[in-house]
């Protein structure tokens, strides 16, 4: 069999689109591929209106099977295509959009998912929210992004102290660190004193030492939905007169000054603590990214939603339990064995790419209470149950594994395969007896 | 005993501070009026300056004397020799007790510490109170005495669940979502061959070239509502897609308005109906402002138009009416107070009854200046479009007989706020026997439960001190559930619908907590222990008939 794939982000402009909102098909594509690989051949393209046709008649014409798998949301997949396409999309809404604007037929996703008549997404909400609109016979499986037996390796190198060591990391680009910085700049324009942080200039070689308990989150802040600002106040708040708990943000974007102000502006109004924030931006190397997993005590979402989450999944994969909600992709694998469970409720919203902004679905907003509840208890569990910790590392592991490992992926994408496979002989069958 | 009263806002600065926060001062000092006449003189003072000589007068005669601050703790004066108590209306969970300016007075705990007593609307401000004075330190909760003022409403509109139709009064302008077309659609341009369609329109569109002068507009059909229409969808499509120095958003906004002012209009409330027929009949003489249609053709002119926003606006002169049935939510509130929560009180509204056509929701707005929401409303109302409920906003002012009516068409009050130091509103709504949907927060806390209305959940979130400049995180609010909120509607909905024995009994149930919380002679007994004294024995007696003026 021969899959196609393509993503509109690819290895050539990744550096460019990074922390836009497709960016991540790509690393979801990246995370894809060796499974894929397994159940044919697999072919990577960057123009899908040339090649991909005249690949399919070429299998056609050898009898081969052929399938393109566009890593997209619905209403950028192709579905002109005589190739049998399959969109591959993450989503986080309680609905899928119904609707269509600006001439584009295909925002109505019952279009395009009509049209493919079969759909890969992540998780067991968005398989809900599609057939509650699609029926519930509609041919969709959830398939998360395969990243646990790479992060569960190198979990296994790593100690899984919950009180972490000093460990040291080197990066090259920016960090900016709570206790060595002057926040009066940051403040109303009126009040501002001392000189802010040059954000523009080149990236720099930087050494951090991490210890006590710490707190990770690897996210993209333009993201609206990551709500980073309550990650920070109920931080700040909740650990107020205790010195040695760290939250540290691992920012992910091209463009990161303005948001790097923004972050900087909210470390001033939670002032005054004695906890530290501090915020890197830049290339991690392989080794010094395993050093921040290694240094890291639990990992933080506090999201609107999430169609996956890559991050939280590979530092759980890794054995560190999480401080997350129970909603949307994250209740696939996310539970309070194996991590503190951030109450949340619904909230109305429009689809993310309506121009229109109308009211048409539900998002999940974050309970403040209860991410500080988090916060605290989990400082507790680090600080005196070591015991508890270590089971809820290891049941973060292997809940993990039954989501993400590369093995489960085979198996659902090989269902998934052989299932489109029977479709479309009925379909033949059908058609010939007709 | 002498009580000297003394408030920011008076009976002349009243109409100018509607809906700014101190301006509920005010209220509270008229409604504690008549206990305070019940227990002793009163004399209301114009400026703080008047304080001390009243206050020696009195000593001459050998009189006792309290002045009664009606103001935050850092406006009050702190020169005085008078014996003084703060009156204190606060909806956080802290007082400001850090000194971070040069002003000492915004040490609210200073202040009050100095006065040795203090006087608060809520349970949970004198909690805050205490939290930064001591467990001891004399704190009286005294709630606005208002429930006898009710009696007459609660006779003359007894509770019902559905509102069999009640006519609505105001002297400003009505705002009727049915009436509106309404359409997410219209908040975008869509993406068509731009020359194209302005070829297609100019052809359509374009008149004979007619010698006469003055052109009149043509009539509003459909096909030139159309026009207009996509007129302005194109110009949003720019401001969207254009650099310039302005916001898209309120580009946007400004052409959304345009489009509304020339295409729809005239669909929308009586009071300019008028105004709009001489645009569809042919004028018997020149119109002093003709429209001219398309209005703006580029951004920049879109922009000098944009200028005098205000002359878009429906007339709210007039006095106008509407009709309204079904299950009737009202709520009153000013939209430029943030701790009010207003969208999702309508959001929450139209997505838990967008298939309810006998729903409607009320909004009585306090706030004197229909510009400041006008654009935000209308752009709300677009984005949650199609729905088959009903909102409508009642911008103006009302007489005390239209307001009674406004008490008497509802089914519910509702209240979604972050904060609240007393809600009137609410209060008086459940004076007259109204059950609510409101969270059981803040000064809520000491008057809403499950026995008298729906209630909204929230947790807490860090905000600022109002008046705190350095804009420092040093108390909470509260962050109201959504989802609870809209439970609450469909609950409260269903409830009136098929279960008018449980809606009546929630209505005796908040009446019967507004008797128990703020009728006259419970609150003149408090304040009586609170300041030593016994009513009665110094003048008036019990008064049954409180103050006459609704808010």
């Amino acid at each position: 069999m021969l899959i196609i794939i393509h993503s509109e982000t690819n290895k050539s402009n990744i550096q460019q689109n990074l922390g836009r909102p497709e960016y991540s098909y790509y690393f979801v594509l990246k995370e894809f591929r060796p499974v894929l690989e397994r159940l044919g051949q697999v072919i990577e393209v960057s123009d899908p209106d040339e090649l991909v046709d005249r690949l399919y008649f070429d299998c056609l014409s050898r009898g081969e099977d052929c399938i393109f798998l566009s890593f997209s949301p619905p209403h950028r997949t192709p579905i002109h295509y005589a190739c049998p396409t399959v969109p591959v999309f993450a989503w986080e809404f309680s609905t899928i959009p119904t609707e269509s604007w600006q001439g584009e037929p295909r925002h109505d996703w019952r279009l395009v998912l009509d049209a493919c008549g079969m759909a890969i997404t992540h998780s067991t909400f968005t398989v809900n929210a599609v057939r509650d609109v699609m029926g519930a016979e509609y041919p969709i499986c959830a398939i998360p992004a395969p990243v646990w037996d790479r992060f569960a390796a190198r979990g296994q190198q790593l100690s899984n102290r919950p009180v972490v060591d000093p460990v040291q990391l080197n990066l090259r680009g920016l960090l900016i660190d709570s206790r060595t910085t002057d926040l009066r700049a940051y403040g109303p324009a009126e009040l501002r004193e001392g000189t802010p942080i040059a954000l523009d200039g080149p990236p720099q070689d930087c050494s951090l030492q991490l210890a006590g308990v710490v707190y990770t989150s690897v996210f993209n802040p333009y993201d609206g939905r990551k709500n980073w600002q309550d990650m920070l106040s109920a931080f700040c708040t909740t650990f107020r007169d205790t010195p040695d708990a760290t939250l540290v943000l691992k920012l992910t974007h091209h463009d990161i000054a303005n948001a790097l102000n923004d972050m900087l502006h909210h470390l001033y109004k939670n002032q005054s603590y004695q906890c530290r924030i501090v915020l890197i931006h830049g290339y991690l190397a392989d080794a010094d990214y395993e050093r921040l997993v290694e240094a890291t005590s639990y990992v933080v979402n506090s999201s609107y939603g999430e169609g996956q989450c890559l991050p939280l999944m590979e530092f759980m994969s890794c054995g560190k339990p999480a401080l997350a909600p129970l909603n949307t992709a994250m209740a696939d694998y996310v539970d309070s064995d194996n991590a503190f469970i951030v109450a949340s409720t619904d909230e109305l919203t429009a689809w993310p790419h309506d121009p229109r902004a109308a009211y048409r679905t539900l998002r999940y907003m974050t309970d403040w209470d209860s991410l500080c509840s988090a916060y605290r208890a989990s400082y507790d569990v680090a600080k005196t149950d070591a015991q508890r910790y270590a089971r809820m590392s290891a049941h973060a592991v292997e809940s993990l594994e039954r989501f993400c490992s590369q093995a489960s992926t085979e198996q659902r994408l090989l269902r998934f395969f052989e299932q489109r496979l029977q479709r479309a002989k009925a379909l033949s069958v059908e058609a010939s007896g007709a | 005993m002498n009580f000297i009263l003394y408030s920011d806002v008076n009976d002349s600065s009243i109409s100018q501070s509607l809906g700014r926060p101190e301006y509920s001062y005010y209220f509270v000092l008229k409604a504690y009026r008549p206990v305070l006449e019940s227990l002793g003189r009163v004399h209301v003072v114009s400026s703080a300056a008047e304080v001390d000589p009243l206050y020696r007068q009195f000593q001459q005669a050998g009189q006792e004397c309290l002045f009664l601050s009606f103001s935050p703790p850092n406006k009050t004066p702190t020169d005085l020799q008078c014996p003084m108590v703060c009156v204190v209306a606060w909806e956080y969970d802290s007082i400001p007790s850090e000194d971070w300016s040069d002003d000492p007075r915004q040490d609210w705990s200073q202040t009050l510490a100095r006065h040795g007593r203090v006087i608060t609307l809520s349970s949970h401000t004198a909690h805050a109170v205490r939290r930064a004075l001591g467990e001891n330190f004399p704190v009286l909760v005294l709630p606005t005495p208002l429930w006898e003022r009710f009696a007459q409403v609660r006779q003359q509109y007894p509770s019902a669940p559905i509102n069999p139709g009640s006519t609505l009064q105001i002297k400003g302008c009505i705002i009727d979502s049915r009436t509106l077309g309404l359409s997410a659609d219209g908040l975008i341009a869509p993406i068509l061959n731009e020359q194209e369609l302005e070829l297609r329109d100019l052809i359509v569109e374009e008149p004979e070239p007619e010698p006469e002068p003055p052109p009149l507009p043509p009539p509003l059909t459909l096909r030139r509502r159309g026009f207009i229409t996509k007129h302005y969808l194109r110009e949003g499509y720019r401001a969207l897609t254009t650099d310039t120095e302005h916001r898209p958003l309120f580009l946007l906004k400004h052409n959304l308005l345009m489009w509304y002012r020339e295409a729809v209009r005239d669909l929308v409330p009586q009071a300019l109906r008028a105004q709009l027929t001489r645009f569809r009949s042919p004028a018997p003489e020149p119109l002093p402002e003709p429209l001219p249609l398309p209005l703006a053709t580029t951004v920049s002119e879109a922009l000098e138009q944009a200028e005098h926003p205000q002359a878009c606006l429906p007339d709210t002169t007039e006095q106008v009416d509407i009709e309204v049935s079904g299950v009737v939510y009202v709520s009153v509130f000013n939209p430029d107070d943030g701790r009010k929560n207003w969208h999702h009180l309508i959001t929450a509204f139209c997505w838990a009854l967008r298939d309810a056509e006998d729903a409607t929701l009320v909004l009585k707005i306090t706030q004197n200046d229909l510009s400041t929401y006008y654009v935000h409303l209308i752009t709300l109302l677009s984005q949650l479009s199609p729905f088959a409920c009903r909102v409508v906003v009642m911008h103006g002012y009302l007489q005390d007989e239209e307001f009674a009516r406004l008490y008497g068409a509802a089914s519910f009050y509702v209240n979604a706020s972050r904060c609240e130091g007393l809600c009137l509103p609410l209060m008086e709504f459940m004076s007259c026997a109204r059950p609510v949907i409101a969270p059981n927060h803040t000064a809520m806390g000491d008057y809403i439960d499950e026995r008298v209305g729906f209630i909204v959940k929230s947790s807490h979130e860090p905000t600022i001190w109002p008046e705190d400049a350095r804009i420092l995180y040093r108390t909470l609010r509260h962050r109201p559930d959504w989802g609870s909120l809209k439970a609450a509607y469909a609950d409260s909905y269903a409830m009136a619908k098929h279960r008018p024995e449980d809606y009546q009994a929630m209505a005796s149930a908040a009446n019967e907590r507004m008797r128990d919380y703020c009728s006259f002679a419970p609150v003149q007994q408090r304040l009586a222990q609170f300041l030593g004294m016994t009513p009665g024995s110094e003048t008036t007696a019990l008064k049954a008939e409180a103050g006459t003026a609704p808010c």
